[in-house]
Protein backbone atom coordinates (compact mmCIF):
# COMPACT_ATOMS: atom_id res chain seq x y z
CA UNK A 1 0.00 0.00 0.00
CA UNK A 2 1.17 3.69 -0.64
CA UNK A 3 1.89 6.26 1.86
CA UNK A 4 0.00 8.66 1.68
CA UNK A 5 2.25 11.13 3.83
CA UNK A 6 4.14 13.76 2.38
CA UNK A 7 7.72 14.68 3.14
CA UNK A 8 9.76 17.45 2.47
CA UNK A 9 12.86 17.47 0.28
CA UNK A 10 14.81 20.79 0.45
CA UNK A 11 17.85 21.98 -2.07
CA UNK A 12 19.78 25.05 -1.33
CA UNK A 13 21.08 24.61 -4.57
CA UNK A 14 19.46 23.71 -8.01
CA UNK A 15 22.88 21.28 -8.53
CA UNK A 16 23.63 20.77 -12.51
CA UNK A 17 20.42 22.11 -13.32
CA UNK A 18 18.79 18.86 -12.20
CA UNK A 19 15.49 20.18 -11.11
CA UNK A 20 14.43 21.14 -14.30
CA UNK A 21 14.53 17.36 -15.14
CA UNK A 22 11.64 14.22 -14.82
CA UNK A 23 13.90 12.23 -13.42
CA UNK A 24 17.07 13.44 -10.84
CA UNK A 25 19.10 12.33 -7.88
CA UNK A 26 19.63 13.15 -4.64
CA UNK A 27 22.78 12.11 -2.14
CA UNK A 28 21.12 12.56 1.01
CA UNK A 29 22.64 11.15 4.54
CA UNK A 30 20.85 8.12 5.26
CA UNK A 31 17.64 8.19 6.88
CA UNK A 32 15.35 4.75 6.64
CA UNK A 33 12.72 6.48 8.23
CA UNK A 34 12.52 9.37 5.68
CA UNK A 35 13.40 7.79 2.41
CA UNK A 36 11.38 5.31 1.34
CA UNK A 37 10.34 3.72 -2.13
CA UNK A 38 6.94 5.23 -3.41
CA UNK A 39 7.14 8.11 -0.40
CA UNK A 40 5.86 11.24 -1.97
CA UNK A 41 8.24 14.83 -1.55
CA UNK A 42 7.56 18.10 -1.98
CA UNK A 43 10.48 19.90 -3.67
CA UNK A 44 11.51 23.02 -2.13
CA UNK A 45 14.61 25.10 -3.51
CA UNK A 46 15.81 27.80 -1.11
CA UNK A 47 12.88 27.17 0.90
CA UNK A 48 10.03 27.65 -1.76
CA UNK A 49 7.84 25.12 -2.91
CA UNK A 50 8.89 23.37 -6.58
CA UNK A 51 6.89 19.93 -7.10
CA UNK A 52 5.59 16.95 -5.89
CA UNK A 53 8.17 14.16 -6.62
CA UNK A 54 8.13 10.37 -5.50
CA UNK A 55 11.06 8.04 -4.58
CA UNK A 56 11.06 5.49 -7.79
CA UNK A 57 14.26 3.80 -6.78
CA UNK A 58 16.80 4.34 -4.11
CA UNK A 59 20.66 2.77 -3.34
CA UNK A 60 22.47 2.69 0.27
CA UNK A 61 26.41 3.97 -0.15
CA UNK A 62 29.01 5.50 1.57
CA UNK A 63 30.67 8.27 0.06
CA UNK A 64 33.77 6.80 -0.99
CA UNK A 65 31.90 4.39 -3.02
CA UNK A 66 30.15 7.53 -5.39
CA UNK A 67 31.21 7.01 -8.67
CA UNK A 68 32.01 9.93 -11.56
CA UNK A 69 28.33 8.77 -13.18
CA UNK A 70 26.99 9.25 -9.83
CA UNK A 71 28.85 12.22 -9.09
CA UNK A 72 28.52 14.14 -12.34
CA UNK A 73 24.96 13.68 -13.21
CA UNK A 74 23.88 14.35 -9.41
CA UNK A 75 26.25 17.74 -8.62
CA UNK A 76 28.08 18.48 -12.30
CA UNK A 77 30.98 17.79 -11.12
CA UNK A 78 33.69 14.81 -10.19
CA UNK A 79 33.36 12.23 -7.77
CA UNK A 80 36.30 14.03 -5.92
CA UNK A 81 34.62 17.28 -5.53
CA UNK A 82 31.65 16.11 -4.22
CA UNK A 83 33.18 13.80 -1.62
CA UNK A 84 34.88 17.62 -0.96
CA UNK A 85 31.06 19.37 -1.01
CA UNK A 86 30.13 16.75 1.46
CA UNK A 87 33.09 17.70 3.88
CA UNK A 88 31.99 21.05 3.99
CA UNK A 89 28.22 20.53 4.61
CA UNK A 90 28.80 17.56 6.97
CA UNK A 91 31.78 19.14 8.72
CA UNK A 92 31.53 18.06 11.93
CA UNK A 93 31.79 14.47 10.76
CA UNK A 94 35.25 13.04 10.79
CA UNK A 95 35.07 10.43 8.95
CA UNK A 96 32.92 11.57 5.71
CA UNK A 97 34.23 8.64 3.43
CA UNK A 98 32.54 6.40 5.37
CA UNK A 99 29.76 7.67 6.03
CA UNK A 100 26.45 6.43 4.72
CA UNK A 101 24.47 8.06 2.63
CA UNK A 102 20.90 7.32 0.66
CA UNK A 103 20.87 8.30 -3.39
CA UNK A 104 17.58 8.90 -4.08
CA UNK A 105 16.26 8.21 -7.77
CA UNK A 106 13.28 10.88 -7.66
CA UNK A 107 10.76 11.30 -10.63
CA UNK A 108 8.38 14.60 -10.40
CA UNK A 109 4.72 14.13 -10.45
CA UNK A 110 2.55 15.79 -13.28
CA UNK A 111 0.79 18.56 -11.31
CA UNK B 1 30.12 10.30 -37.60
CA UNK B 2 30.85 14.08 -38.34
CA UNK B 3 33.26 17.25 -37.86
CA UNK B 4 32.17 20.73 -37.79
CA UNK B 5 34.75 23.53 -38.99
CA UNK B 6 35.15 26.20 -36.37
CA UNK B 7 37.84 29.37 -37.42
CA UNK B 8 38.64 31.52 -34.28
CA UNK B 9 39.88 34.94 -34.36
CA UNK B 10 43.10 34.00 -34.41
CA UNK B 11 42.27 32.07 -37.75
CA UNK B 12 42.87 28.78 -35.89
CA UNK B 13 40.79 26.04 -37.65
CA UNK B 14 38.98 23.55 -34.93
CA UNK B 15 37.56 20.38 -35.94
CA UNK B 16 34.78 19.49 -33.28
CA UNK B 17 32.85 16.42 -33.17
CA UNK B 18 29.25 16.42 -33.19
CA UNK B 19 27.04 15.16 -30.54
CA UNK B 20 23.80 14.28 -32.31
CA UNK B 21 20.21 14.16 -30.26
CA UNK B 22 17.01 13.74 -32.00
CA UNK B 23 15.15 14.61 -28.99
CA UNK B 24 15.91 16.44 -25.25
CA UNK B 25 14.86 13.70 -23.23
CA UNK B 26 13.42 14.48 -20.20
CA UNK B 27 15.10 18.11 -20.46
CA UNK B 28 18.48 16.55 -20.01
CA UNK B 29 20.93 18.64 -22.05
CA UNK B 30 19.63 21.88 -19.54
CA UNK B 31 21.66 20.36 -17.23
CA UNK B 32 25.48 21.65 -17.37
CA UNK B 33 26.33 17.30 -17.19
CA UNK B 34 24.36 14.86 -18.73
CA UNK B 35 24.50 11.81 -20.06
CA UNK B 36 24.09 9.58 -23.78
CA UNK B 37 24.16 6.54 -24.52
CA UNK B 38 26.43 5.35 -27.73
CA UNK B 39 27.51 2.78 -30.12
CA UNK B 40 31.00 1.71 -28.33
CA UNK B 41 33.54 3.85 -30.57
CA UNK B 42 36.98 4.75 -28.67
CA UNK B 43 38.10 6.88 -31.65
CA UNK B 44 35.54 9.00 -31.97
CA UNK B 45 34.87 9.13 -28.05
CA UNK B 46 37.71 10.05 -26.03
CA UNK B 47 37.73 11.86 -22.57
CA UNK B 48 39.15 15.30 -23.39
CA UNK B 49 37.01 15.12 -26.77
CA UNK B 50 35.33 18.60 -27.40
CA UNK B 51 31.80 18.15 -29.22
CA UNK B 52 29.46 20.67 -30.69
CA UNK B 53 26.23 19.56 -29.76
CA UNK B 54 22.95 19.45 -32.45
CA UNK B 55 19.56 19.49 -31.24
CA UNK B 56 18.13 17.91 -34.52
CA UNK B 57 19.19 20.78 -37.03
CA UNK B 58 19.64 23.10 -34.22
CA UNK B 59 23.42 24.01 -32.81
CA UNK B 60 23.63 24.38 -29.04
CA UNK B 61 26.61 24.60 -26.95
CA UNK B 62 30.08 22.90 -26.91
CA UNK B 63 30.50 19.99 -24.32
CA UNK B 64 33.52 18.23 -23.53
CA UNK B 65 33.18 14.67 -22.61
CA UNK B 66 34.39 13.64 -18.93
CA UNK B 67 33.97 10.15 -18.13
CA UNK B 68 32.35 7.12 -19.51
CA UNK B 69 32.00 3.58 -18.95
CA UNK B 70 31.21 0.74 -21.17
CA UNK B 71 27.96 -1.47 -20.55
CA UNK B 72 26.35 -4.31 -21.81
CA UNK B 73 22.34 -3.87 -22.78
CA UNK B 74 21.22 -6.34 -20.40
CA UNK B 75 23.35 -4.63 -17.02
CA UNK B 76 21.63 -0.90 -18.09
CA UNK B 77 19.65 -0.76 -14.99
CA UNK B 78 16.54 1.23 -13.63
CA UNK B 79 19.07 4.17 -12.37
CA UNK B 80 20.76 4.88 -15.77
CA UNK B 81 17.20 4.54 -17.73
CA UNK B 82 15.52 7.43 -15.66
CA UNK B 83 18.89 9.82 -15.64
CA UNK B 84 19.73 9.41 -18.95
CA UNK B 85 16.11 9.26 -20.92
CA UNK B 86 13.57 9.79 -17.66
CA UNK B 87 11.70 6.25 -18.65
CA UNK B 88 11.79 3.01 -16.68
CA UNK B 89 14.38 0.56 -17.43
CA UNK B 90 11.47 -2.01 -19.51
CA UNK B 91 10.39 1.53 -21.49
CA UNK B 92 14.13 2.25 -22.34
CA UNK B 93 15.34 -1.18 -23.68
CA UNK B 94 12.57 -0.72 -25.99
CA UNK B 95 13.36 2.68 -26.35
CA UNK B 96 17.28 1.48 -27.44
CA UNK B 97 15.88 -1.38 -29.18
CA UNK B 98 14.50 0.94 -32.08
CA UNK B 99 17.92 2.71 -32.85
CA UNK B 100 20.81 0.48 -32.57
CA UNK B 101 21.92 -1.20 -35.48
CA UNK B 102 20.17 -4.82 -36.82
CA UNK B 103 24.02 -6.70 -36.79
CA UNK B 104 24.32 -5.39 -32.66
CA UNK B 105 24.56 -8.36 -30.50
CA UNK B 106 22.76 -7.46 -27.19
CA UNK B 107 24.51 -10.03 -25.22
CA UNK B 108 27.79 -9.25 -26.13
CA UNK B 109 28.07 -5.67 -27.95
CA UNK B 110 29.08 -2.89 -25.83
CA UNK B 111 27.54 1.02 -25.15
CA UNK B 112 29.06 3.65 -23.55
CA UNK B 113 27.76 5.39 -21.22
CA UNK B 114 29.49 8.92 -21.97
CA UNK B 115 29.11 11.74 -19.69
CA UNK B 116 29.78 15.54 -21.18
CA UNK B 117 29.99 18.64 -19.61
CA UNK B 118 28.89 21.36 -21.58
CA UNK B 119 32.08 23.95 -21.86
CA UNK B 120 32.44 27.78 -23.47
CA UNK B 121 35.31 28.82 -25.78
CA UNK B 122 37.31 31.33 -25.79
CA UNK B 123 37.68 32.03 -29.60
CA UNK B 124 40.35 34.66 -28.77
CA UNK B 125 43.25 32.09 -27.05
CA UNK B 126 41.25 28.70 -27.93
CA UNK B 127 41.00 28.03 -24.01
CA UNK B 128 38.05 26.49 -22.47
CA UNK B 129 36.12 27.55 -19.97
CA UNK B 130 33.82 25.38 -17.46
Amino acid sequence: MESTKIYELNFSYNWNNKLYNKAFTSIKLYNPNKYIINNLYKVNLKGNYLFTAKIIDLKIILAKDINNFIAYIDTGYSKEEVINILSKIYKNNTDILNTKFHLLLLVRLEE
Amino acid sequence: MNTININSNNNIKHNFKILYFGYNMHGKLTQHVFSKFVLKNDNYYKIGNIYQIKLINIDLSFCQLVAKKDYKFYDIDNFISYLDAGMPLKDYQEYLLTLLPPSFNLKNDLLTLCIFQKVILDEQNTNINI
